[in-house]
């Protein structure tokens, strides 16, 4: 017969991984290892995790649509959004980069956002629908949200070097801050899930 | 509050309570019903670590020193070190963006560093440095926002796409922040916590 942690009476640190046995006293207790805050749950998971999608949602748009990158040569100046500077790779032959950005830029905050919403409807509902594979979900979505930030360093890097005046010049566009808000915004949402929700709606029907 | 006295373990991700396993060397204990890692058996950890930190910081401090790359426009020359790409962003009007830029590549990873020293290295001398618990907090806290191998892959990426505007030429720094991607997953792929806590116990009692 398993049994988990809370059943038992038993906080484990997210920090250390260390049991405590709390003390029934009011306050948050600290792990008695590495004195890190213990909670039964992350404190209002699904609230938080909703409130750090919703806005990430929003930002998506703004990102997308607005440049992230303003470049003048002597040749002519051009504005390229996220999808543009995809578009620019592909054009130009550089198919592998466009792959790169694409997914990295594209892909990658949109799955997880999806990703996201269906962790967070299914741990409301409480469902028993595959619980390993949505931890597994839950553990890649926290893995892969910081390569978002590649659109970013390449903007950084091509601000930097390219100010050659009067012959280039690279200034970062204003979806640059949108973008960066929705990377930031996915890793805490991923951040703020508690994936033990999933397995909580398993325990309790097993009772 | 007191820690429990057998062996056992919750799984951080399903909440599982399970009997630690003894593990080979090099082993790994995963938990039995989701699959998350609940630690590793890895000997010498704390010397292993320490050995990767110090080359890491080594190496950090020289990418951090030069320029990264290098651009020659026919005679207009530009250059940039990794502070710089986070300083360009601000004077080009973004604070916001410059601020990320400059934690994710610079400051995180150099907090993670100091951590990692601080802790680790009186515990190889045997003392038990004061703060050790905050110190430990702080590397599980700042691991995720550590992001050079990523600024890594947006530095080729951009070193492609710029060289359409002009000639660009790599730095021995950038070499070095390539490397210094390696040294740090390895100094985190070594370090296990459980040593540490191991060896805080043994010099307490």
């Amino acid at each position: 017969m398993s049994t988990t942690a809370l059943a038992q009476g038993l906080m484990v640190c997210r920090r250390c991984g260390q049991l405590n046995r709390p003390a029934s006293e009011a306050g948050i207790p600290h792990c008695a290892r590495c004195a890190g805050a213990l909670h039964w749950r992350k404190p209002n998971s699904v609230t938080r995790t909703w409130a750090f999608v919703v806005a990430a949602v929003i930002l998506y748009i703004p990102a997308n649509l607005l440049p992230v990158i303003q470049s003048a040569t002597i040749t002519g100046s051009r504005n390229d959004t996220i999808m543009g500077g995809v578009v620019y790779f592909w054009t130009t032959g550089s198919w592998m980069l466009a792959i790169i950005v694409f997914t990295a830029s594209i892909v990658v905050p949109g799955t997880k956002l999806v990703a996201l919403v269906l962790l967070l409807v299914t741990a409301q509902r409480r469902s028993l629908w595959r619980p390993v594979d949505r931890t597994r979900l839950y553990r890649l979505n926290s893995y892969i949200g910081r390569w978002s930030m590649v659109d970013i360093y390449v903007g950084a890097l091509s601000v930097a070097l390219v100010q050659l005046r009067p012959f280039a010049e690279i200034q970062p566009g204003p979806g640059a801050v949108y973008f960066g808000a929705v990377v930031i915004l996915t890793m805490l949402a991923s951040e703020s899930f508690d994936p033990r929700l999933i397995w909580d709606a398993v325990d309790d029907r097993h009772e | 509050m007191t820690p429990t006295t057998p062996p056992l373990a919750a799984c951080p991700e399903c909440d599982l309570l399970q009997r630690e396993p003894d593990l080979v060397s090099e082993g790994c204990a995963d938990c039995a019903r989701c699959g998350a890692e609940l630690f590793r058996n890895k000997p010498h950890s704390i010397d292993y670590t320490l050995a990767f930190i110090a080359a890491a910081a080594i190496v950090f401090l020289y990418a951090n020193a030069f320029p990264l790359m290098d651009m020659d426009a026919s005679g207009l020359r530009s250059s940039t070190t990794l502070a710089g790409t986070a300083t360009a962003l601000g004077k080009a009007g973004m604070p916001s963006v410059s601020l990320l830029v400059l934690a994710t590549a610079i400051l995180f990873p150099a907090l993670e560093l100091g951590a990692m020293t601080y802790m680790l290295v009186p515990l190889r001398l045997g003392r038990i440095p004061p703060g050790l618990r905050l110190a430990f907090r702080i590397v599980e806290w700042v691991r995720p926002w550590c992001m050079v191998e990523v600024f890594v892959l947006g530095a080729l990426v951009a070193y492609v796409k710029l060289n359409d505007v002009a000639p660009v030429h790599v730095d021995p720094a950038f070499y070095a922040l390539g490397l210094f991607v390696f040294l740090l997953a390895a100094a985190d792929a070594t370090f296990e916590p459980r040593a540490v806590w191991r060896c805080v116990c043994r010099l307490q009692a």
